[in-house]
Formats: C-alpha cells, structure tokens, sequence
C-alpha cells in the first residue's frame, strides 16, 4: 500500500491489466512515448512496446473505430481521448457503433473497450477542454459510463471497466488528477462496476455528486452541519447503469435530495437522477428534488469558478433545501 | 465450376433477392432493403479473392459479398424479415446482416464508418500476428465521408493488411473531378484502378491480399462498373458464348433460385415474430438493473 494520486493510479491499474491479459492495448494521441498530455500512459511504451502502446494519428473517430475494429478481433483496446471535449469527432462511433455493436450483431459480435478521457473543469482550460459530457452518453443505450473522484476506486474501477465485455466510458476528473492522494494497494483489485459509495452519513439530506464535485460537496456538507443540517453524500461511482438502490434508500431516510454536477442543468444527468429516485420515493419526499449544476451556458474560460457548482453555491441551497 | 460462373451464380442470387425484397419492402411487408445497385459481380468478385481466414466489411447493400462468403439464401432472409429465426434477433436493420462464422462484419447505417472499424480489424491481426488480412467495400459516395479518409490515413501510417474496394459508376453525386484511387495515393496507400471486369477485380484483391498477409500493407482498388450496360447480363452473355450454359439451362436455374428465395421468404415469415424478451436481449452482456426494471414493466403491459 503506498500513497498514490489518481494519474499514478491509473497509470498502475492499465499496467497491471497489461501485464494480466496481453489483448489489453493502449491506443491514442501521444500515448507512447509522450505519455499521454496529463502524463497517465507514461512509462507503458518503454515496458510494452509499439505493438501495445500505440502512438495514433491526430483523429478521434478514427482512434474509436479503429479501436472497435481491435475489439471485433478479440483484442481489449483502452483508447485515449485527451480531453472530453474532443470526443465528439468520435462521437458517431461511439453512439452508432460501438454502443449498437452487440445489439445489432445479435450478440455476434461484441464491444469490449474503455474510452478513457479527462473530464470536467476548474484548470482554467476555456470551452474545449473543460465539459463534462457524461449525460450524452448515459443516453446511449450499450454504453457504460464511469466517473471515478479518487485514486483507489479509479484504480480498481478502471480495472473492472478493461475486464467488462461491453464498451465504458471511463470519465477522468482532470482536477482531481494530482490534487488527491490516498492509499492505494499496489497489487490489482478491481471496484465492482454498478455500486455506488456513502462517502458520508447522514440524516438530513442525501447529495448525489461525482467526479471533481464530490469534493465540493462535501465541503459544503461540512459547512452546513455546523448549522445542525447533516448531509449523507453518496458517490455513485459508476454513473450508468445507477445504483439506483443506494440513492433511494437514502432519500427514503432523509426525504431531501440535491444533484450536484458540473453539466449543464437541461437534460443533464441529475435530471435523471431526480426523476428515477422521483418515481421510486415521492411518497419520501420532504422538499422539492434539487440540482445545482454548470449554467446552461456554454463552458466559460475567465469566469469557470461561476459556472461550476462550487461549494459556495451548495451551501445556500442545502440551507434552503434543509430548512424547506 | 470456372470462377466466372461462380461469380455469376452468387451475383445472379444478390439480384434476384433484390428484385424479390424490393417487391415486399413496397408492399410494406419489410421495412426497407438496400438493394445491390447493379454491383453485385464486383462485390462478389472482390469477397471470392479472401480465403477462408480473411474477414470481410461490407456495406449494407453487400449481401451479395455474404452469399459468396457461403451464407445461405434462407439465413440472409431470416435477417431480413427479422422473425424469430432471424439469427440478429430482429435488432439489425435490413442489409446489416453479419456473421462471425463466416467473418463478415456488422455493416453501417453510416456510409464509411465501418472502414476505419475494418482498418482497426486489419490492424490488430497483424499486431497478433494473424496472417489473415481484411476487404472492405464501399460505394464511391462513401469515399467522400470523413472515416473513409480516416480509415486510408490510419491504413498508411499502419500498414495494415487491408484492401480497400471502391466501386464507381459515375454517379452524379457532386465529388471533385479526381479519381477515387489518387484518394490513396495522398496517403500512401498503393492503389489501382481497374475495369469493372469481374475477372480483373478478383485478380487485382488477390493480388492485394497476397501483399497484405505478406506484410506489405494496404491498398486502394478502384473498380469502374457500367450501370447503364448491366454488368451482369453482360456476364451472363459471356458465359453463353462461353458454352457454359445456354438459356433454357440459365433460365431453369433462375427458376430453381427463386423457388429457394421464395420458400426462404415463407418460412421466415411463418416462424412468426420473436419472443418479446428478445427486444432486451444483447444490448449488453448482462442486462443492468434499469433493464431490468423496463422489461419487467413491458412484460406486465402484455399481460393485463
């Protein structure tokens, strides 16, 4: 067990699983001997050479078609994109083909990928390097879609991702990336895809949030219980398919729910979530369900501290929320 | 059974399947069927080149590149009518047929998104080691797609074992005015353009494959059909001259393949829908909980 940050993290669960399985490759922009932008491949090339870590041409649907091609092979292929934001020109792979693959086949043949790609804001990276696009996916009926808010579930998550037999898109909270550092087992494990986390107990309201957000609520959990309103904090860790489970169950004790996510509020994930818990739980409820998300504007560069979700805009509304 | 008359015998299928489809897709009893757009000796041609260990990316309208792969009449039937025998569990669009025995891969609804697929395919049996290489056919409308520049650029740079066949007719759909095989030569991929003489496109794949599986890449064929003179009457007519058959014996066999077509056509619809289940079936290896719940819910709208 040593202390590890989720870009070391990660970087030890694809090389664990390169050394178990010899179908996993590694595909993307400056992956090999670069090390990937944010430095997560780095040292696989050295240790696994060309034909395993492969440096590709600057061409997102090209990376994920060529990587649904490996699958359709047999191969497991982690391919990289290297900000969120640049998934769209794969994004028609993605959602036509990767997602439809072993439904269309009839169960011939099958998917087996994990799109790794940093997620979110709050690096100063303007429009196109800080969205949070998980909702489109989620949408997507065959996709997986994990979002990881430390070292040691993106570890044993991304784990489980690489060993599924369907398509995963692994979200990287890029602000997270070196900003935690935790206890990791150096020895593979894998986090169970599906199963959520209670990062926090407690009575008063239930907070769903993930990624880089689950910081800030928790912090502004913290601020609140100084008021008497205790929060219960729940990481899903894998945002779809939800454990649903989890969430009701906590809401069905508190009555009070709030989303929290960086997305843009319309038809972002929370909405789904509300919804579902809605359908299961209205009978539950104390307060009006709740989000607090990024505004429906487009990801701003100067002003990024007022379009995310941050703890100073939590706290008012678990008060209200709290209080209702 | 000269390679010719294969040709003609897998092309005349396609054709006549075509001609039956389109008759019930009009009638409203499919929904839709591609039909070969007269290419069928070029498709079958090209897919006669692979051996058994090659796999094959068609288009949706490729169904005569399965027949050739030794798919039957009756399976790619079952497909296309989608009931319970339907081996894609009625989940494939009609042309989408696939089938891993035979390595034919799953066609797109997106024109070339299936070549950059095919490159990765092409790419990962060389990274194996797998001396088998990979057609991929597409029309010339899907050489102005973005993938398929995609799939020839990864191609050059990978010297994947593929071999790329464009059909062209001269279609009027608005294309600079270069040949489609310099498209290959702009990403170093060898290409060659060649007449829509079915004997010439089977010759020019073997060719390309023999290098593929030898190691030395990819390459862009550009095969020239006709369609204002039916590429396959005239293989028809070279086969009579030939001696190879003479109508009455050509026209017995047709019959012979549409009493197979038709049978097909009855027994698929026979076998009725499939199981309401199956809907659920195959969207991922174990259905999640949120699936779960839906089938439930569907399941108890049919029994009340």
């Amino acid at each position: 067990m040593t202390q590890k940050n989720m870009v070391q993290a990660v970087n030890e669960a694809l090389r664990l699983e390169m050394q178990r399985d010899d179908r996993v490759v590694v595909l993307g922009e400056d992956v090999g001997k670069v090390g990937g932008v944010f430095r997560v491949t780095a040292g696989l090339w050295e240790e696994f050479g060309d034909d395993r870590v492969i440096d590709t041409p600057l061409n997102e649907g090209g990376i994920i078609g060529a990587a649904i091609g490996m699958a359709a092979y047999g191969m497991r292929p982690v391919p990289e994109i290297q900000f969120a934001d640049f998934i769209f020109p794969a994004f028609d792979q993605i959602v036509s083909e990767a997602a439809k693959f072993r439904y269309r086949s009839g169960g011939e043949y099958t998917c087996p990928m994990v799109i790794r790609t940093p997620v979110g804001g709050g690096i100063r990276g303007g429009a196109y390097h800080s969205q949070s696009p998980e909702a489109l996916f989620i949408h997507t009926a065959g996709l997986k879609v994990v979002c990881p808010s430390n070292p040691h579930d993106a570890k044993g998550l991304l784990a489980a991702a690489i060993q599924d037999d369907d398509p995963v898109l692994f979200f990287e909270p890029k602000r997270v990336y070196r900003a935690v550092k935790m206890d990791v087992p150096d020895e593979a494990f894998t986090t169970p895809l599906g199963v959520g986390k209670i990062v926090r107990e407690g009575e008063h309201i239930t907070v769903v949030a993930w990624g880089a957000m689950l910081y800030e609520a928790l912090s502004a959990a913290e601020t609140v219980a100084e008021q008497g309103i205790q929060c219960e904090v729940i990481d899903p860790r894998t945002l779809w398919p939800l454990d649903l489970d989890i969430v009701t169950k906590s809401v069905e004790k508190t009555g009070r729910i709030v989303v929290v996510h960086e997305a843009p509020k319309a038809c972002g994930f929370g909405a789904e979530v509300l919804q579902l818990v809605t359908e299961k739980s209205f009978l539950h409820f104390q307060a009006p369900p709740t989000r607090i998300t990024g505004w429906d504007t487009p990801f701003p560069y100067t002003l990024e501290n007022d379009y995310l979700p941050l703890a100073h805009r939590i706290v008012p509304k678990l008060l209200e929320v709290g209080r209702y | 059974m000269s390679e010719l008359l294969q040709i003609y015998r897998h092309a005349l299928k396609a054709r006549l399947v075509d001609e039956r489809l389109e008759v019930l897709a009009r009638g409203g009893r499919i929904g839709i069927h591609p039909g070969s757009q007269r290419a069928e000796t070029v498709i079958v041609a090209a897919a006669l080149a692979l051996g058994e260990t090659d796999w094959v990316f068609p288009t949706a309208r490729d169904h005569a590149a399965a027949f050739a792969r030794g798919v039957d009449v009756a399976r790619y039937l079952a497909h296309v009518i989608g009931g319970a025998a339907d081996p894609l569990s009625g989940h494939a669009t009609p042309g989408c047929f696939c089938s891993k025995a035979e390595k034919i891969a799953p066609p797109t609804g997106q024109l070339s998104q299936h070549l950059t697929q095919a490159m990765g395919l092409a790419w990962a049996a060389r990274l194996r080691k797998d001396a088998s290489c990979v057609l991929a056919l597409l029309p010339e409308t899907a050489a102005d797609a973005g993938d398929f520049h995609s799939a020839v650029n990864f191609a050059g740079v990978t010297k994947a074992p593929i071999v790329f066949v464009v059909r062209t007719d001269g279609n009027e759909a608005p294309s600079p005015d270069v040949e489609v095989a310099d498209k290959g030569v702009a990403y170093g991929v060898p290409a060659l353009d060649v007449s829509g003489d079915p004997l010439h496109v089977l010759e020019a794949v073997r060719e390309a494959a023999d290098r593929a599986r030898r190691g030395e890449g990819p390459t862009l064929i550009e095969a020239r059909i006709s369609v204002e003179h039916d590429p396959l009457e005239k293989v028809r007519q070279r086969l009579i001259a030939d001696g190879a058959f003479d109508e009455s014996a050509d026209m017995h066999h047709r019959r012979e393949l549409m009493g197979e077509i038709e049978a097909a056509i009855v027994a698929a619809f026979d076998g009725g829908a499939p199981s309401l289940d199956s809907l659920f079936d195959h969207v991922t290896a174990e259905l999640g909980p949120h699936l779960v719940r839906q089938r439930d819910e569907m399941r108890k709208v049919y029994e009340s």
